[in-house]
């Protein structure tokens, strides 16, 4: 197999002095996609090194560079286009510099949340629309505060109740592929006490969640224009590019019940953008 | 961000891997004679390593508290599905909590959490014990017989730490 030409891949520089193998967590997600270069303080001394550990004696001008937010006095000039902040308690970490234009909202240890391979490509196609000339590119999820993300989940949740209520065999076959990816045949083929009090009550919930109403209680009757705003700014696509959410709130603000096959098709369109897996057809 | 979330930052972030752990990297470069700090050398064994006993029950509570806190059955405590009827919030409520528990591994990782973190209490009180019996605890020359004690409390607190990290950090609904 050739040898990815990694002189011809962009530099992507992380700044972090934390001593937990958190920087090399990141900088391994990066493989392929940028050419990346490490920065940190041991205490005595601020050290250059590339990903097999070579020591450099400067950072190049890099697309972007990763800062952990207690790491702002490292190598505080080095030339960038896109610096994203990040750190082990999130981006509302108090030091957090008051122009920080991107940081990653959610916290970031060695343990869980470094970014993943598909993170890390994303990252660097945003930087490269910025560099050029793109400023109103659409930021990664990662990017965006989660205090601004709550319609998704909340049509998530409301779809697994309508779906595990309408997850009987005869009713199913339509609607196998969101049941599979909710996990619901095999939960409710399962044993336990949960499992068991949820199968009594479920059948008994088909014609609520077919109500409009049993969903326009939350999303409430006079907000149809502000629900549709905040899908739209969470899928980051206008609502025409979302058809089966769409759809869904259609229904929701339309007449009629609430069609299996329609929340079927909407929990799979938000279920991929929320964990990033779709559903797959049985 | 969620009230668990705050509370692992205190303790993990904030105690534990920034100011507890290097305090105790830095007492084991102190007894291997590679850094010299003498108010420091004196006061770490009764003033900065009593603190995990402080910190214990937070650690405890932090890790047996995550499947309620993050669980997804959350949202309904908040707008927009706090709207929802009492009946709706009850059995939903069950089935994404179940569902979630069937999809992440949360059993696993609190009880990687809890044996971690009383494998460190255990190297702790076994740490501790030693001390009592030891004339002098303000010198490091007198501490340096029990650097295998102190090296192995502080690997017991990385092991802490990287269970508690491996808690994600959202709340997944899917």
């Amino acid at each position: 197999m050739a040898e990815i030409e990694t002189d011809c891949l962009p530099v992507v520089v992380i700044i972090d002095s934390s001593e937990d193998g958190r920087r090399e967590k990141m900088a391994a997600a990066f493989a392929g996609v940028a050419r990346v270069q490490l920065a940190y303080n041991t205490g005595l001394e601020i050290i250059f090194t590339d990903t097999a550990n070579a020591l450099l004696t400067e950072l190049d001008p890099a697309l972007v560079t990763l800062r952990h937010f207690r790491d702002l006095l490292t190598a505080p000039s080095n030339a960038t286009t896109v610096t994203v902040y990040f750190g082990g308690n999130g981006g509302n970490d108090a030091a957090a510099p008051r122009d920080a234009r991107f940081r990653i909202w959610r916290p970031i240890s060695a343990g869980s949340g470094c970014l993943e391979s598909s993170e890390a490509r994303e990252l660097v196609e945003f930087a490269q629309k910025i560099e050029s000339g793109e400023a109103d590119a659409q930021r990664p999820d990662f990017l965006k505060n989660p205090q601004t993300v709550f319609m998704l989940p909340t049509l998530s949740v409301l779809c697994q109740g309508y779906l595990a209520a309408h997850a009987l065999p005869e009713e199913a076959q339509g609607i196998r592929h969101a049941l599979e990816h909710a996990g619901l045949p095999a939960f409710l083929e399962g044993e336990g006490d949960d499992v068991a009090a949820l199968k009594r009550v479920l059948p008994l919930k088909r014609g609520v969640t077919s109500s409009r109403r049993w969903w326009l209680d939350v999303l409430k009757e006079d907000c149809r224009q502000e629900v549709e705003e905040q899908i739209v700014s969470e899928m980051g696509v206008p609502l025409d590019e979302s058809p089966a959410v769409k759809a869904l709130v259609a229904a929701v603000y339309g007449a009629g019940k609430i069609q299996p096959s329609v929340v079927a098709n909407a929990y799979c369109a938000i279920a991929a953008k929320l964990s990033g897996k779709p559903c797959t057809q049985g | 961000m969620p009230r668990w979330q705050k509370r692992r930052s205190a303790f993990n972030h904030d105690w534990l891997k920034n100011r507890y752990m290097p305090a105790l990297a830095k007492y084991l470069n102190l007894l291997d004679d590679r850094v010299e700090d003498r108010e420091f050398e004196r006061s770490f064994v009764s003033n900065i390593l009593p603190e995990w006993q402080e910190n214990l029950d937070e650690a405890r509570a932090l890790v047996l508290d995550f499947e309620q806190e993050m669980s997804p059955r959350r949202l309904f405590e908040s707008p927009p599905l706090s709207r929802s009827d009492e009946d709706t919030r009850r059995w939903v409520g069950e089935l994404v909590h179940a569902l979630w528990l069937r999809r992440c591994p949360v059993k696993q990782w609190v009880s990687e959490a809890v044996e971690a973190t009383e494998r460190a209490d255990a190297a702790y009180r076994n740490l501790r014990d030693l001390l009592r019996a030891s004339a002098d605890t303000r010198s490091a020359q007198a501490m340096i017989p029990y650097r295998a004690q102190f090296a192995e409390f502080r690997a017991r607190c990385q092991g802490v730490a990287n269970a508690v990290s491996k808690f994600p950090s959202e709340v997944k609904v899917v």
